[in-house]
């Protein structure tokens, strides 16, 4: 059992930048993203024995993300609050970097939430359609207009916050 | 893809991992805890409603066992008794023509 945590621990440690990573772009806002990745982390930690292939983590720890963030839209629709960055949480040592991410976090916090999924797994993650229809379950058509229309008003916010 | 597709991935593809924080894992290993107690209440109740249920169906499961017993003597007494009183006698021979009548055929 200590070693089972232990483990589970180091698993956590190298994991979760990019797990907060994902869902900081899905969350838009860091606060937000760091609850939904603990609480993934806790439901990878229940769910770990039926993970069959350890080499397929990885995809089963993004499944759980997304299902984790997909759980929030729904309970954030049900109560909606407004998504903001927090600036504390970009905390980059150079300022251009900072200013950027903060521009970034801004522009996809204004995305409706799904959109802001299927940009950041297209364009972040690097996944195709088809596979962010099967991790999200979505309908192939919903994806393709929810990547098209994120994207060009994403594109669209960063060129009005960029141009001085 | 276009120069802006690609543009905007880097852009995306640079901010896709958060710096490491211990304090995130701390927080994580707080919540398996928690997780853990709540786990652990749970079997341990389920456990206990087990043994309370079993303590208290037992009187009621062996009250219901007698008086089924108590049923299928009494059921098979009448039995007997009706195979051996005249009414019985002319029902098993009526039975015992109606069967060497069904052979027959």
């Amino acid at each position: 059992m200590v070693g089972d945590d232990a483990a589970f621990s180091e698993l956590v440690r190298r994991r979760q930048g990019t797990v907060r990573g994902l869902l900081r772009g899905m969350a838009g806002s860091a606060s937000i993203a760091d609850d939904l990745a603990q609480e993934a982390f806790v439901l990878a930690w229940k769910k770990i024995r039926s993970l069959r292939a350890p080499a397929a983590f990885s995809g089963w720890l993004r499944q759980i993300a997304v299902n984790v963030f997909l759980q929030h839209i729904r309970r954030a629709q049900a109560a909606p609050v407004s998504i903001l960055p927090d600036e504390e949480h970009v905390a980059a040592a150079d300022t251009t970097d900072v200013d950027l991410e903060l521009d970034l976090q801004r522009a996809l916090s204004q995305l409706k939430p799904a959109e802001r999924l299927c940009v950041v797994l297209s364009y972040q993650e690097g996944l195709s359609h088809s596979e962010i229809v099967e991790l999200t379950g979505l309908p192939t058509g919903t994806v393709k207009s929810h990547i098209s229309r994120g994207s060009a008003r994403l594109r669209a916010t960063l060129a009005a916050e960029t141009t001085p | 893809m276009t120069d802006e597709d690609a543009r905007l991935r880097r852009l995306l593809a640079s901010a896709a991992k958060a710096p490491e924080d211990d304090a995130f894992l701390t927080q994580v290993q707080q919540r398996i805890e928690h997780a853990r107690r709540a786990r652990r209440i749970t079997i341990a109740g389920i456990a206990l409603a087990s043994v309370v249920a079993v303590v208290l169906a037992t009187p009621v499961l062996l009250d219901v066992g007698r008086q089924l017993a108590v049923a299928i003597g009494l059921a098979s007494q009448g039995t007997v008794a009706i195979l051996l009183s005249p009414l019985g006698v002319l029902l098993a021979l009526v039975a015992g023509v109606a069967l060497a009548a069904a052979r027959r055929r």
